[in-house]
């Protein structure tokens, strides 16, 4: 870290849910990988749809500068909107009651993801890892106009996985908007094909709905799915949510020193 | 602003015998014992206080638990002994902004939100909530808050005076959550108050 963080605050804000117990797990794993480390004096998780709530998290917190990371994919409604509002936030920097609020990027935007996308694609297929120059890999999201900057972001991620060379091909694909997840069979000829869910959690779409969409599983919940899968002469291999990739503690991390960078510059600027 | 410390003050004056909701704590600093109510000493207490996240989760009957201040935290688990941290990292799970609330509310800092402000402040798919009728609202806190919530609420209509003496630390609720606010809407649809949407 490029500052002194024990005597902070870091407050990690997820969606969480009303309707799926484990949707917050992955921003209570970050939270307690970071605690063990012993970098904040204070680790705090907070949600829109489960206590704290975003509103109500700050009571509770001691330090008197808090940097918050919305573990989110992309910036969008949530992270412009509805957590400043709610954490009644005034900028990038904010002096609320006498204490210095940092906010954060949200994860999904680090540049650092290419790295954990990567490294959670080698994971699925594990020792039985495919030759990567007849392999595609598949980076999902949701899709549609609700945030098209979840879908930029993949855009983004797959052009620089493209880069690396890593894997014959890397290509974008959504649930609901061209081109179709659904449709992976046509999108590549790679006899291998990887696919990441780029989600924050293993909710509905990427635990429930992805995999009867690549037809790995008629309903997962009741007959699961098996990786790889073959189907045509080709194997599958499905990955869990990104965000529930250990790495993501780290990115957290990078996201904290990239905001005191930004102050930095800012203060430098105004010297 | 201190938070903990006159917190673990105001247990230590409880001589080890509080309770916080369904919970009942014992023991002594570094030597915390968090029990349910319902439950005697024979429930071999977990030392991690990250147990308390699976604890909350689930009522006894499997169901998840979004409402944390719902009566129905399944008895028969038990965490300790905890230091002074662990508990206050527990409490925060099992009761989130508890503590906080009760000592700001205690030194008269905790600020009440009146509900048409919570009301307003909405965007989105709450925008709607903004319309609700004193009628509709009065519903949603009797279905909600005062069938669900062991939380004493600060907010009209119905708002409660909290008790400060004795060893019973209070829920307290300053502002209408986001499930209450989901209520809500759900009420202005004409849906089930339990029809929720993520």
């Amino acid at each position: 870290m490029i500052r002194d963080h024990r005597n902070d605050a870091l407050v990690l804000a997820g969606h969480g849910s009303t309707l799926n117990a484990d949707s917050s797990l992955p921003t209570y794993r970050h939270g307690d990988a970071i605690r063990d480390r012993g970098i904040f004096a204070e680790v705090h998780e907070a949600f829109w749809k489960e206590e704290p709530h975003f509103r109500d998290v700050l009571r509770q917190v001691e330090s008197e500068r808090i940097y918050v990371v919305p573990n989110f994919i992309s910036e969008g409604y949530f992270t412009e909107q509805v957590i400043p509002r709610e954490l009644g936030l005034t900028g990038k920097v904010s002096r609320l009651d006498g204490r210095e609020v940092i906010y954060c990027d949200p994860v999904g935007i680090h540049p650092s993801m290419t790295g954990v996308l990567l490294e959670r694609a080698a994971s699925v297929t594990g020792e039985a890892a495919p030759d990567p120059a007849a392999t595609a890999l598949f980076i999902v999201g949701h899709g549609t106009s609700l945030n098209q900057n979840s879908v930029k972001i993949i855009y983004e991620q797959v052009e620089l996985i493209g880069q690396t060379g890593r894997y014959a091909e890397c290509q974008a694909a959504f649930m609901e908007q061209e081109p179709l997840v659904s449709k992976w069979a046509e999108l590549t000829k790679q006899p291998n094909v990887i696919v990441v869910p780029f989600f924050i959690a293993d909710g509905l779409h990427s635990y429930e709905d992805i995999p009867v969409l690549l037809g790995i599983t008629e309903n997962v919940r009741e007959h699961g799915f098996r990786n790889p899968t073959e189907r045509g002469g080709r194997k599958l291999w499905y990955a869990t949510a990104i965000g529930t990739e250990p790495m993501i503690a780290d990115v957290i991390l990078a996201l904290v020193d990239r905001a005191d960078e930004n102050q930095r510059t800012v203060s430098s600027m105004a010297a | 602003m201190k938070i903990n410390e006159p917190f673990l003050q105001w247990l230590r004056e409880a001589g080890g015998a509080a309770v916080l909701g369904q919970l009942r704590i014992s023991g002594k600093p570094g030597e915390w014992i968090i029990r349910h109510c319902d439950d005697g000493d024979e429930v071999v207490p977990d030392p991690h206080w990250r147990v308390a996240r699976e604890w909350v989760k689930v009522a006894a009957d499997g169901t998840y638990r979004p409402l944390k201040g719902e009566g129905n935290l399944a008895p028969g688990r038990a965490l300790g002994p905890l230091d002074d941290r662990e508990l206050l990292e527990a409490l925060n799970v099992i009761y989130p902004t508890t503590v906080a609330n009760g000592v700001l509310f205690r030194s008269g800092a905790l600020r009440i939100t009146p509900f048409a402000e919570t009301a307003g402040r909405q965007t989105g798919m709450y925008r709607i909530v903004g319309t609700i009728t004193p009628e509709q609202l009065d519903e949603v806190v009797a279905g909600v808050c005062e069938r669900r919530c062991l939380k004493q609420r600060l907010w009209e209509p119905r708002a409660k005076v909290p008790e400060l003496e004795g060893t019973a630390w209070p829920l307290l609720c300053p502002e209408a959550c986001n499930l209450m606010v989901a209520a809500c809407r759900a009420k202005i649809k004409g849906q089930p108050l339990t029809a929720t949407e993520d």
